[in-house]
C-alpha cells in the first residue's frame, strides 16, 4: 500500500518532469540571486579583510608636521595594544623613461607592518636594488633587471642629501597593502599625480626622521575589516596613541631648538675665527704686488731701446737683395722669349717632318702598285708566249696530216684505175663467151632440128655450151669481186677529203686563234708602256723627297745649336738666383733670432704683467670672497635664528584606515552591492516564488478527482497530501541547494574578480557560504512552495470525496466589461474577442504572467537604468554643470611676483593657452543642517558671481532653471539638501576651524560628484569677518588633452604660485574607472533577469497549455489548421507580454528610483531616472523571450492528441 | 443510393511497448448518403478508434476508408485537417463547448474557419435555442449544451455528422429529444450521420445498425423501416 502511493509519487515526477525541472530551476535561480547578491558585499569585506590581515595591513598610522624619530617609534612601541611599529621613509623624485618623466614615490622597505608580497622576481638584498610597483612594470615598459636612474625633483637638490644611491637595479614586482587599489596618491612634485611606487632598502635614506609611522594592534587582525568590533579595538589604541602625542610633540620641538642653537652658537664662534684669518692674508698679498709693478717698468724700457738697433740693419740687408733679384727677373724674361721662339721653330720642322713622312708614305704605296702592274704585265707576256708555241705546234701537225692523207689519195686513185681496166677486160671476155654460146645454141638448135639429130654431136655441143656457161659465171664473179675492191676505193677515198676538210676547218680555227694572239699582244705592249712612264715618275718624287729631307736636317741642326745656347743662359741664371737665396735664407734666420729674442723679453714682461693683475684680482675676490663668506655666514646664523623662530610647534596626527580612500572606496563599493542586493533579488525572488507556487497550486487543482478517489478509497489526509507537499519539497529543497551553492560561489566571485580590475591586490577571493543568507533564502522558498502545495491540498481536501470526484464546475464564461462598451467591441474581430475574453476568464493566470512578465520587464528595466544613471554622472557632472578643464591650486607662500609669472604663463601661448580663468578660495568644511550630522561639503568662493557663471552651471535639476548667487544666502547642492534635510530658506551651520557660522540657504543646485556650498565673496567677508583668500584657479584651456595634460601641468608646477593641478578630464577618467566596475553587476542582472524572464514565461505558458489540452484538442478537431491553434493561444500571449511589459516598465521607473537612492554614497548623486531607450531595451528583450517561448510551444501545441477531446471532463 | 462511406478491412494497432494492440482489426462496412447510420458494440470495441479514423483525427494502419469517393487513409495530417474543416462535423460526449463564448458565439467559431457556412443564428433557430443564443454554456443545461454543439456540427454544413454518443451525458428524455434531432437533421436535409453508441436500445431508428465486437464488424443491418424515436424505449 505504501509501495502504492510511493511509485504514484516517483510516477507523478517523472510524467510531469516539465514541471518539476521548472520548480527546481526557478527555485534555484532565485535562491541563487537573492543569496548570492546578498553575499557579495560581505564577501568583499571578507576578501580584502583576508588580504589586509595577511599582508599585517596598518591599523593606524602616526604623521607628524615635523617627522618622527626613533624615540618617537619607542614611545609608540611601548603604548599599550600595539603589535608592532614601522617607521617609513619616502621621498617622491623622477625617472626618466625615454623621453618622459615618470613621478616616483620611493619608499623604505616595510619590515613588519604592510608588508610587500613579491609577484614576481625575488626580495631586494643590497643598497643597489629596489622591487617596484606592477604599474611601472605594466604601463611604462620596464622590466626585471633594468636600472632607474633617480633624478631629483628640484633644480638645486642634491639627490645625496636624501638618499646614499642614485641608481638601482629592479629585482622584483611586489604589491603593497597601501597601495592595494590601482589609483596612486597625488604628489607635489612633477604633473602631480605619482605613477606608481618603487621601494628601496632602508638604509639607502640617509634622514633618520621617519615621514610615518605605521602601527598594528594587538587582537584587530582578529576581528574582520570594517565591522564594528574592529573599529572599537582600534580607537582604544587610537585613543592612547593620542594622549602621548603631545608630550611626543614637546620632545620633538625641544630636540629641534636645543640641537639648531648649538648649531647657531658654533658657528658664529668659527665665523669670528675666519674674519681675522682672512685680513692678515689680504695684507702680505698686497706688499708683494708692488714690487712686482717695479720690475715690470724697468724691463720694458730695455726692449725698445734694443729694437730700434736691430730694426736699421735689416733694412739695409734687404734693399741689397731686392736690387739682385730684379737683375735676376731681366734675365729670366729673356729666356722665356728665346724659349718660345726655339719651341716655334720646333713646331715648324716637325710639321715639315710630318709632309715629308706622308708625302714619301704616297710614293711607296705609289711604287708598290707599279711593281704589282708590272707582275701581272709579264705573267700576261709569258702566257701569250705560251700561247704562240702551241699555236705553232698545231699548224705543223695539220699540215704533216693533209700531206698524208694526199698520198693516200693517190695512191687510192691508181687502184681505182686499174681495177676499172680490168672491169672492162672482163667485160669484153663475157661478151665474147656471150656470144660463143650463142653460136653454140644455135648449133645444137640446128643439130636438134635434123632429122635424125647426131646426138653426138648434140651432146658435144651441150658440153661446150656449159663449158662457157661455167665459165661466164666465174667471169660475172669476177666481175663482182672488182667492183666491190672499187666501191671499197671510192670509200676510202671518201675518208681522205673528210679528214682533209677537217683539217681545213682546224687551220681557219688556229688563225682565229692567231689573230686573238696578237691583239692580246698589242694591248700587252701598250700596258708595258704605261709602266715605264709610271716608273719615271716614281723616280722624280723619290729624288723630291730626298732633296726635302735634306733641307730639314739642316734647319734641324740649327736650332740644336740655339737650344744649346738658350740652356747655357739659364744655368747662369739659375746660380744667380742660388746667390739671392742664399743671402735671403740667411737675412731670414738672423731676422728670427732677433725677434725671437725680443719676443721672449716681451713675453717674460707680459706674463709678469697677468701675474700681477692676476695677483691683483686674486687679491680682490679674496677680499670679496672673504666678506661675502663673512656676510653669508652672518646671514646663515641670522636665518638659522629666524627659521628657529619660525619652526612651528610640531602636531602629530593619529590617523586609522578610515582616512585611507582606497579602504574607504572599497567599503562604499561592496555596501553599493549590498544596497542593490536589498531589493533587486527580493523582486526577483518574490516572482520566482510567486509563479512556482502556482505552478504547485495548480498541480494539485488539477488533480482534484484522484485526491477524491484516494480519499473514498480510505486513505487519511495527510497520505494523500503526502505526494503533493513532497513533490513540492523536494523540488523547492533541491533548487534551494544548488541555487544557494552555485550563487554564493558563483555571484560573489564575479563580482570580486571583475572588481579586481580596480584592486589588483586581491589574490585570494574568498565566498564561503554564508549560513545567513542560505537559511533566509532557502527556507524562504522551500516555505513558499511546500507551503502553496500544503493550502491547495487543504482546500481540496475539505471537500467529500463524492464532490471531489465530480468534475469541479467550469469557470463560467462572464461578459466582461469591454463588451458593454459596445463601438469598441463590435468592431472588434471575432477571434480578437475570444482572446479577450479568454484573458478575463482565467484571472489567476492572467494576474500571475503580468506579475511574471512586468517582474522580468522590471528588472531588466533596472539593469539598463543602472547603466545609465551611473555613466550619466560623469556626462551629467562635467559636460554640463562643470565646465573649466583645469584646476589650480595655489601656493600658499606665493607673492605678488609668483602670481603675476604665472597670470604671464595662463595667457602666453606655449602650444596651450588658458583661454578665461578665474580664482576662487575652496575650503574642505564640515556643515550641519537640522540634525546632528554633520557632512563633508566644498565652500566654494569665486571671485566674480557673474563670470563664475561660465565656469559651474547652478540650475535646478528638473526644470532647469539657472540660479545666481547673491549676498544674503548660499546655494548649496542637491544631494547635501537631501543629507541634511535641509531646503530652501532652512539655515545651515559650516565650521571652519571650530568656528561655527550660520548661514541661509538660497537654492538647491543640481550636482552629482561631492557636495559644495556656493558663497558670494562679500558674503564670505561679512560671515568670517574677512576678505576671502584665493586658493584656487579654475582655467579653461582649449585644446588640452590628456596627452599634453601632463607637460603643460609640469610646467605649471614648475612655477612657485602653483602647489597642485589637476583636470577635469583626468577626475573624471578616475570616476568612471570606478563606476564602470558596477558594469559586471550590471549584466549579472540583466542576465539573471533575461533568464527568470525565460523561465517564467516557459512555466505559464506550460500550465497554459496543459490545462486548455481539452478546449485546444476540440479546436483542432473542428478543423483548426496547427498554425491557427497557435494564433489562438498566442493571441492571448501576445496581448498578456504587452500588458505585462508596459506595467513591468512602471515598475521598473520605481524599482530603479528607488534602488538608486539607496546605491548612493554621502558624496555621489546618481541620476535618478533611466533613459527612455533602457525602457524600450527591456520592452523589446522581453518580446523577443516571449517570442522565443512561444515558439518553443508551437510544438507542444503540434503534439496535443485529438482523442483528449473525447474524455471526460476531469 | 450509392455507398457515400466505406471501410475496407481497415486496421488499427498500437504498439505500447513491445505488446501490439489491435484496436480495430479489420473492418469492412459501407454506409448510404443521407443514412442514418448507428455503430453499435460494448465498451472496448473498437467504435471510438473507427470514429476517430473516419472524422480524420487518427490515421489508418492499412485499409481503406472512403469518403464521398475520396480515400482519407492515405491524408497528410495537412489533408485531414482540411477534411475536417470541411466535411466533417463532430458532436461529442461532452459537449466541448468553449465556456467563454456563448452559444452563438461557440458556432461562430467554427463558422471562422468554414467555407460554406451556414447562418449561425438560423441554424440556432433550427435546433430550438433561438432564446438561448447568447447565453453561456453554463448558463444552459445538458442538452441545450448539446444542442449549441450540434448547431455547431450543422452550421459548418459538412457532408458527414459523426456523433460520438451524443445522449451519453444526458437524462432520457433530453437524449431522446437529441437522438431526434439528429434522426430529424438527417431526414430533413438529407445529411449522413453516424451516432456511436453502446446502446443497443436506440438501433431500431436507425436506418443501418453496425454492430461491432473485438475490432470487428460482427453484423451489418439495413433497417427499411426505421422507427420514429418517440415510439422506442429504453
Amino acid at each position: 500500500m505504501r509501495n502504492a502511493i510511493n511509485k504514484d509519487f516517483f510516477r507523478e515526477i517523472k510524467y510531469t518532469i516539465n514541471r518539476y525541472v521548472s520548480i527546481l530551476l526557478i527555485v534555484a535561480l532565485g535562491v541563487a540571486f537573492l543569496a548570492g547578491i546578498r553575499a557579495t558585499c560581505p564577501d568583499m569585506k571578507l576578501t580584502l579583510d583576508h588580504y589586509l590581515d595577511e599582508a599585517d595591513y596598518m591599523d593606524l598610522r602616526v604623521l607628524s608636521t615635523l617627522g618622527l624619530t626613533e624615540e618617537d617609534l619607542t614611545a609608540i612601541a611601548e603604548v599599550d595594544g600595539v603589535k608592532e611599529v614601522d617607521g617609513a621613509h619616502s621621498y617622491d623624485a623622477f625617472v626618466m623613461n625615454g623621453n618622459e618623466k615618470w613621478t616616483l614615490r620611493f619608499l623604505s622597505e616595510p619590515v613588519s607592518v604592510n608588508k610587500l608580497e613579491i609577484t614576481e622576481g625575488r626580495e631586494i638584498e643590497n643598497a643597489n636594488e629596489c622591487v617596484v610597483d606592477h604599474l611601472l612594470i605594466e604601463k611604462d615598459g620596464y622590466h626585471i633587471g633594468d636600472q632607474i636612474t633617480v633624478m631629483p625633483p628640484g633644480k638645486d637638490e642634491k639627490l645625496s642629501d636624501t638618499l646614499t644611491e642614485s641608481t638601482f637595479t629592479i629585482v622584483g614586482v611586489a604589491a603593497s597593502p597601501e597601495y592595494f587599489t590601482t589609483t596612486r596618491d597625488t604628489t607635489s612634485i612633477g604633473t602631480g599625480q605619482m605613477d606608481a611606487y618603487v621601494f628601496l632598502s632602508p638604509e639607502v635614506f640617509k634622514s633618520d626622521i621617519y615621514s610615518a609611522v605605521y602601527i598594528t594592534v594587538d587582537g584587530a587582525a582578529a576581528k574582520q575589516a570594517y565591522s564594528d568590533d574592529y573599529e572599537a579595538v582600534v580607537d582604544k589604541v587610537k585613543a592612547k596613541l593620542e594622549d602621548i602625542s603631545s608630550e611626543r610633540e614637546a620632545a620633538r620641538y625641544n630636540g629641534i631648538m636645543d640641537d639648531a642653537n648649538a648649531e647657531i652658537d658654533d658657528a658664529r664662534d668659527k665665523l669670528a675665527d675666519a674674519k681675522a684669518e682672512a685680513e692678515s692674508e689680504l695684507d702680505d698679498a698686497w706688499a708683494q704686488i708692488q714690487d712686482g709693478e717695479q720690475q715690470i717698468s724697468d724691463g720694458q724700457k730695455e726692449l725698445d731701446d734694443n729694437r730700434a738697433i736691430y730694426e736699421d740693419q735689416i733694412a739695409a740687408a734687404k734693399a741689397k737683395l731686392s736690387s739682385g733679384e730684379q737683375e735676376l727677373q731681366d734675365g729670366q724674361a729673356e729666356i722665356v722669349s728665346n724659349e718660345q721662339k726655339l719651341q716655334e721653330g720646333q713646331t715648324q720642322i716637325a710639321a715639315a717632318r710630318q709632309q715629308l713622312e706622308d708625302s714619301s708614305q704616297t710614293l711607296a704605296e705609289k711604287k708598290q702598285q707599279y711593281e704589282a702592274g708590272l707582275q701581272a704585265a709579264n705573267a700576261g707576256q709569258e702566257q701569250l708566249t705560251a700561247g704562240q708555241t702551241k699555236l705553232t705546234e698545231a699548224s705543223e701537225t695539220l699540215q704533216s696530216q693533209e700531206a698524208a692523207l694526199n698520198e693516200q689519195k693517190v695512191s687510192l686513185q691508181e687502184q681505182k684505175e686499174n681495177l676499172t681496166a680490168q672491169q672492162t677486160v672482163l667485160e669484153q671476155g663475157i661478151a665474147q663467151l656471150e656470144t660463143q654460146e650463142e653460136a653454140l645454141e644455135e648449133q645444137r638448135n640446128e643439130a636438134a632440128s635434123q632429122e635424125k639429130p647426131d646426138e653426138a654431136l648434140i651432146a658435144q655441143l651441150d658440153a661446150q655450151i656449159a663449158a662457157v656457161q661455167e665459165q661466164l659465171t666465174q667471169l660475172d664473179a669476177q666481175k663482182n669481186a672488182l667492183a666491190e675492191g672499187i666501191s671499197q676505193v671510192d670509200g676510202g677515198l671518201d675518208q681522205i677529203e673528210a679528214g682533209l676538210s677537217q683539217i681545213a676547218s682546224g687551220k681557219e680555227e688556229l688563225n682565229k686563234q692567231q689573230e686573238e694572239l696578237n691583239s692580246q699582244q698589242a694591248k700587252l705592249d701598250e700596258t708595258f708602256n704605261q709602266l715605264t712612264e709610271a716608273k719615271i715618275q716614281l723616280d722624280a718624287g723619290s729624288s723630291q723627297l730626298e732633296s726635302g729631307r735634306q733641307q730639314l736636317e739642316s734647319k734641324q741642326q740649327e736650332l740644336d745649336s740655339g737650344k744649346a745656347a738658350l740652356d747655357q743662359a739659364k744655368a747662369q741664371l739659375q746660380s744667380g738666383q742660388a746667390e739671392i737665396d742664399k743671402g735671403k735664407a740667411e737675412l731670414k734666420s738672423q731676422m728670427a733670432s732677433a725677434e725671437a729674442q725680443f719676443a721672449e723679453a716681451e713675453q717674460k714682461l707680459t706674463d709678469a704683467k697677468s701675474e700681477l693683475a692676476d695677483a691683483k684680482e686674486k687679491y680682490a675676490s679674496g677680499k670679496k670672497e672673504a666678506q661675502e663668506k663673512i656676510a653669508d655666514a652672518e646671514k646663515e646664523i641670522q636665518d638659522a635664528e629666524d627659521q628657529l623662530a619660525d619652526v612651528d610647534y610640531p602636531e602629530w596626527y593619529v590617523l586609522d584606515r578610515n582616512s585611507t580612500q582606497a579602504y574607504v572606496e572599497y567599503e562604499q563599493n561592496a555596501e553599493r552591492i549590498g544596497a542593490i542586493g536589498k531589493i533587486f533579488p527580493l523582486i526577483f525572488f518574490l516572482v520566482a516564488a510567486l509563479v512556482s507556487l502556482t505552478t504547485m497550486t495548480r498541480m494539485v487543482e488539477s488533480q482534484r478527482t484522484e485526491i477524491g478517489t484516494l480519499k473514498a478509497l480510505g486513505y487519511s489526509n495527510w497520505a494523500i497530501a503526502r505526494k503533493y507537499v513532497f513533490y513540492a519539497l523536494s523540488a523547492s529543497l533541491i533548487g534551494s541547494l544548488i541555487g544557494l551553492v552555485l550563487g554564493q560561489k558563483l555571484l560573489p566571485w564575479v563580482i570580486i574578480t571583475a572588481y579586481r580590475v580596480l584592486y589588483p591586490n586581491l589574490f585570494v577571493v574568498l565566498t564561503p557560504l554564508n549560513a545567513y543568507y542560505s537559511i533566509t533564502a532557502s527556507g524562504a522558498a522551500v516555505i513558499c512552495v511546500t507551503g502553496a502545495a500544503l493550502a491547495s491540498c487543504y482546500r481540496e481536501l475539505v471537500a467529500s470525496p463524492a464532490e471531489l470526484m465530480r468534475p469541479s464546475a467550469p469557470a463560467a464564461g462572464r461578459k466582461i466589461l469591454l463588451e458593454h462598451v459596445g463601438f469598441i467591441w463590435h468592431h472588434m474581430k471575432f477571434t480578437s474577442k475570444v482572446a479577450v475574453r479568454n484573458l478575463f476568464r482565467y484571472k489567476k493566470r492572467f494576474f500571475m504572467t503580468i506579475f511574471g512578465i512586468g517582474g522580468c520587464t522590471a528588472l531588466v528595466v533596472f539593469a539598463f537604468g543602472l547603466t545609465d544613471s551611473i555613466s550619466g554622472v560623469a556626462h551629467r557632472q562635467y559636460d554640463e554643470l562643470f565646465h573649466y578643464d583645469m584646476t589650480l591650486t595655489l601656493d600658499d607662500n606665493a607673492d605678488e611676483t609668483d602670481m603675476d609669472e604665472l597670470y604671464d604663463f595662463l595667457n602666453r601661448d606655449n602650444g596651450l593657452k588658458a583661454d578665461q580663468y578665474t580664482r576662487l578660495r575652496s575650503m574642505s568644511m564640515s556643515v550641519k543642517g537640522n540634525g546632528e550630522a554633520s557632512y563633508t561639503a566644498y565652500l566654494t568662493v569665486p571671485e566674480d558671481t557673474e563670470v563664475y557663471k561660465d565656469f559651474v552651471v547652478l540650475q535646478d535639476r528638473k526644470t532647469g532653471t539657472p540660479y545666481a548667487m547673491d549676498d544674503e544666502t548660499v546655494i548649496i547642492t542637491e544631494k547635501l539638501a537631501n543629507l541634511l534635510g535641509v531646503s530652501t530658506g532652512d539655515k545651515i551651520t559650516v565650521t571652519d576651524n571650530d568656528v561655527d557660522k550660520e548661514v541661509t540657504v538660497g537654492h538647491i543646485a543640481e550636482n552629482y560628484l561631492m557636495s559644495y556650498v556656493y558663497m558670494s565673496p562679500a558674503l564670505y567677508e561679512t560671515t568670517f569677518s574677512e576678505a576671502p583668500k584665493w586658493n584656487k584657479i579654475e582655467a579653461f584651456i582649449p585644446g588640452l588633452t590628456s596627452e599634453n595634460s601632463e607637460s603643460y601641468s609640469a610646467e605649471l608646477l614648475a612655477l612657485n604660485a602653483v602647489s597642485g593641478t589637476s583636470t577635469t578630464d583626468y577626475v573624471r577618467s578616475k570616476f568612471e574607472e570606478v563606476l564602470n566596475s558596477l558594469g559586471i553587476v550590471t549584466l549579472i542582472l540583466m542576465v539573471a533577469a533575461g533568464m527568470l524572464a525565460f523561465i517564467v514565461l516557459y512555466n505559464l505558458n506550460n500550465i497554459n497549455i496543459t490545462e486548455r489540452r481539452r478546449e485546444l484538442a476540440t479546436i483542432k478537431v473542428l478543423g483548426f489548421y496547427d498554425l491557427e491553434v497557435a494564433e489562438y493561444v498566442y493571441r492571448e500571449n501576445i496581448l498578456l507580454t504587452i500588458i505585462g511589459a508596459l506595467v513591468g516598465a512602471v515598475f521598473g521607473k520605481y524599482l530603479h528610483a528607488y534602488i538608486i537612492t539607496s546605491v548612493e554614497t554621502e558624496v555621489i548623486m546618481f541620476i535618478r531616472h533611466a533613459d527612455f531607450s533602457s525602457y524600450i531595451y527591456a520592452i523589446i528583450i522581453t518580446f523577443v523571450f516571449s517570442i522565443f517561448v512561444n515558439w518553443l510551444m508551437y510544438y507542444r501545441l503540434k503534439k496535443i492528441d485529438m482523442v483528449e477531446s473525447l474524455k471526460s471532463v476531469e | 443510393m450509392s455507398e457515400f462511406v466505406v471501410m475496407e478491412n481497415v486496421k488499427k494497432t498500437y504498439k505500447m511497448g513491445e505488446v501490439m494492440i489491435h484496436a480495430v482489426d479489420g473492418v469492412d462496412m459501407e454506409i448510404h448518403k443521407g443514412e442514418f447510420a448507428v455503430i453499435v458494440g460494448p465498451s472496448g470495441a473498437g467504435k471510438t478508434t473507427v470514429l476517430n479514423m473516419l472524422g480524420g483525427m487518427d490515421s489508418v494502419t492499412s485499409g481503406k476508408v472512403i469518403v464521398d469517393g475520396r480515400d482519407i487513409s492515405r491524408y497528410s495530417s495537412r489533408q485531414l485537417t482540411k477534411y475536417r474543416r470541411d466535411d466533417i462535423g463532430f458532436v461529442f460526449q461532452f459537449y466541448n463547448l468553449i465556456q467563454n463564448l456563448n452559444a452563438l458565439e461557440n458556432v461562430e467559431l467554427a463558422l471562422q474557419i468554414s467555407k460554406h457556412p451556414l447562418d449561425a443564428k438560423e441554424v440556432l433557430k433550427d435546433v430550438g435555442l433561438e432564446d438561448r443564443m447568447y447565453n453561456f454554456p453554463s448558463q444552459l443545461s445538458g442538452g441545450e449544451q448539446q444542442r449549441v454543439a450540434i448547431a455547431r456540427a450543422l452550421a459548418k454544413n459538412p457532408k458527414l455528422l459523426l456523433c460520438d454518443e451524443p445522449t451519453g451525458a444526458l437524462d432520457y428524455q433530453t437524449g431522446k429529444a437529441i437522438l431526434k434531432l439528429l434522426q430529424d437533421t438527417c431526414h430533413k436535409h438529407g445529411m449522413t450521420v453516424i451516432v456511436i453508441t453502446h446502446n443497443l436500445a436506440i438501433a431500431p431508428m436507425a436506418d443501418r445498425v453496425i454492430q461491432i465486437k473485438n475490432g470487428r464488424v460482427s453484423e451489418m443491418t439495413v433497417n427499411p423501416d426505421p422507427r420514429p424515436v418517440e415510439t422506442i424505449e429504453w
